[in-house]
C-alpha cells in the first residue's frame, strides 16, 4: 500500500503546485551563478543537501509529534527569514494541506488544516504531519522531500532551457547516491539542528523578486 | 598553547547627561575588553584576546547587559581567528537590550583557518523596544597560505527575542564532511549578514531595504545582497569577493550609525 502512495505523491500529477518553483534556480541562473551542466549539478548538490538540514528536521518532529505544530511552524518562520523562501514554504504548505484534505477528507487531517490556519503552514512541518496522517513512513515522508527538491530544480532548469530532459533526467539519476546519503545522514535530525547549508544559494534566491522578468514564483 | 575559557561580563547604564556607561566589565584572560573614551553618548568597548586568535578547545563567553535608555557598540579588535582544532572552539554571546536601549555589536569577520572546527551561538533578549544592531561575518581563511573555505567545521545559531517571542532563528552549519565548501561558496569569500531590529531603527531598515531593492540585477557582481523586513528592522544577507569591498558596502549600510551613536566608530577602522 505504502509504495503506491508515494508513488502518488511524488508523480506530478499530484496537485501540490510545485512547478511554480524553481528553488531558487532561475534567480541563480539569471545571475549568471548557474549557466551550465556543471554549474547546475553543484546547485542541485547544494539544494538537496539544503532540505537535509533545513526541511528534514522540523519534518521530522511534526512526524514523530515530538514537537506541537504551532511550536514548530513558528520555528519554521523565524529560520527561513529569506523573504521569497519563506513565502514559498507558507504557499505549498497551504496548498499541500488543501490537497491531502481534498484527496483524503479525514477526520484527523481536517483538524490538522483548522490547526494549521492559525499558523502559518509552513511547508517541512506541514509536510511532516500530513504524511504522517496519509500513511506514508517516516523514511518513505523523508524521501518524498529530498526527491521533490531534485525533482524540483531539474525540472526548473530544463523549463529554463539550462539543460534538455534527458539531460535532466541523467542528472536525476546521477543524483542518486547524494539523495541516499542525505537521506542517510538527516534521517534523525531535530529542530535542534536546523541548519542553512548552502548560504549562496539562500541569498540567490532571495532576489527572485528583484529579477525584471520570471517565469517562477520562487 | 593550552585551551582556555574566557568569560567577559559587561553592564552598561545611562549616566548623567543621557550618556552611557559602563557600570561593570570583567574579563578573565584571554579575554579583555578595551574601552576607548569618544565623543559620543554610547560607550564603546572592543574585546580582544591576547592569544590573536583562538585555539584547540578554547571557549569564550560574553555577557552583555544594556540597561534601559543605554546605548553601547561592541566590536573586535580584530577579526577573530580560528586555528586547526580537532577539539572545536566555540564563543558564546548573550545579550539583553533594555527599554530603549540599543546594542550595536559590529566585530570583524570570524576567519577560520584550514582543518578549524568552530562553533558561535548568540543569544538576544531586546525587551519594551529595545534595539539591536548586529553583523555577524566569515571570511574564506588565510588568503597568505592559499586557503580557502579550508575549515573542517563551521556552526553559528543565532537567535533574537524580542518581548520573548522568537523573531530570528539563524542557523548555518558549513562541515567539510558534508561536501566541498569551496565548491558550495563558489567565488565568494565572505558571507554574512546584518540585523536591525527595534523601533528607533524602523526607519533606516526601510532605506535598506528599499535601497537593496533597487540594485539593478548584475550577472556574477562581486557583492550579492538580499534584504527582508523583518518584524520593525530588517534582515540583510550578503556574500561577497574581498573583506575590504564588504567593509566599505557595511559602512554605507550603516552611514546612520555614527549619528545615533554621537561619534563615528568606524573612522580610524573598516
Amino acid at each position: 500500500m505504502s509504495d503506491w502512495l508515494t508513488w502518488q505523491i511524488v508523480d506530478s500529477a499530484f496537485p501540490t503546485g510545485a512547478f511554480a518553483h524553481s528553488w531558487g534556480l532561475e534567480a541563480a541562473w539569471q545571475h549568471g551563478e548557474v549557466s551550465n551542466l556543471s554549474s547546475l549539478r553543484a546547485f542541485l548538490d547544494a539544494s538537496v543537501q539544503q532540505t537535509g538540514f533545513a526541511v528534514l528536521p522540523l519534518l521530522n518532529a511534526a512526524y514523530a509529534r515530538t514537537g506541537d505544530l504551532e511550536g514548530l511552524d513558528a520555528l519554521a518562520d523565524a529560520f527561513t527569514l529569506n523573504v521569497v523562501a519563506n513565502r514559498a514554504s507558507r504557499v505549498q504548505g497551504r496548498s499541500l494541506l488543501a490537497t491531502a484534505t481534498r484527496i483524503w477528507p479525514s477526520d484527523p487531517l481536517l483538524a490538522l488544516k483548522r490547526q494549521a490556519e492559525a499558523t502559518c503552514s509552513h511547508l517541512a512541518p506541514v509536510s511532516g504531519a500530513v504524511f504522517r496522517i496519509v500513511g506514508l513512513s517516516l523514511s518513505a515522508a523523508q524521501k518524498v522531500a529530498l526527491y521533490g527538491t531534485a525533482r524540483g530544480v531539474l525540472t526548473a532548469a530544463v523549463r529554463l532551457g539550462i539543460v534538455g530532459s534527458f539531460e535532466a533526467q541523467r542528472l536525476q539519476f546521477s543524483c542518486g547516491p547524494l539523495l541516499e546519503s542525505v537521506a542517510e545522514r538527516c534521517h534523525a535530525l531535530t529542530p535542534d539542528d536546523l541548519a542553512q547549508t548552502a548560504p549562496i544559494v539562500d541569498l540567490l534566491q532571495s532576489s527572485h523578486d528583484r529579477l525584471y522578468s520570471r517565469l517562477f514564483q520562487s | 598553547m593550552p585551551a582556555v575559557a574566557g568569560r567577559a561580563e559587561l553592564s552598561v547604564v545611562r549616566g548623567a547627561e543621557g550618556r552611557s556607561v559602563v557600570s561593570r566589565a570583567y574579563a578573565t584572560s584571554p579575554l579583555r575588553l578595551l574601552m576607548p573614551r569618544n565623543h559620543g553618548n554610547a560607550a564603546w568597548v572592543y574585546t580582544s584576546s591576547f592569544g590573536g586568535g583562538l585555539v584547540d578547545g578554547d571557549c569564550l563567553v560574553l555577557d552583555i547587559d544594556i540597561a534601559p535608555g543605554a546605548a553601547a557598540f561592541v566590536s573586535s579588535q580584530a577579526s577573530t581567528k580560528v586555528y586547526r582544532s580537532a577539539r572545536g572552539t566555540s564563543v558564546e554571546v548573550y545579550a539583553r537590550v533594555g527599554r530603549e536601549g540599543l546594542l550595536v555589536a559590529a566585530p570583524d569577520p570570524v576567519v577560520c583557518f584550514a582543518a578549524a572546527r568552530y562553533q558561535q551561538v548568540q543569544q538576544f533578549e531586546l525587551i519594551g523596544g529595545g534595539s539591536l544592531i548586529l553583523v555577524d561575518w566569515l571570511s574564506s581563511g588565510r588568503h597568505g597560505s592559499g586557503e580557502r573555505w579550508a575549515f573542517d567545521d563551521y556552526r553559528s545559531r543565532i537567535r533574537v527575542r524580542q518581548d520573548g517571542a522568537l523573531v530570528v532563528h539563524d542557523s548555518i552549519g558549513l562541515r567539510a564532511e558534508d561536501g566541498d565548501l569551496a565548491e558550495r561558496l563558489g567565488r565568494f569569500d565572505v558571507i554574512g549578514m546584518m540585523l536591525l531590529l527595534g523601533e528607533t531603527l524602523r526607519e533606516p531598515a526601510r532605506t535598506i531595504v528599499d535601497n537593496v531593492a533597487g540594485i539593478p540585477l548584475t550577472r556574477r557582481a562581486d557583492e550579492l545582497v538580499a534584504a527582508t523586513p523583518v518584524r520593525d528592522g530588517c534582515l540583510l544577507r550578503f556574500a561577497g569577493t574581498s573583506v575590504e569591498r564588504v567593509s566599505r558596502m557595511l559602512r554605507e549600510y550603516l552611514e546612520f550609525v555614527p549619528r545615533l551613536l554621537g561619534d563615528d566608530p568606524w573612522a580610524r577602522k573598516w
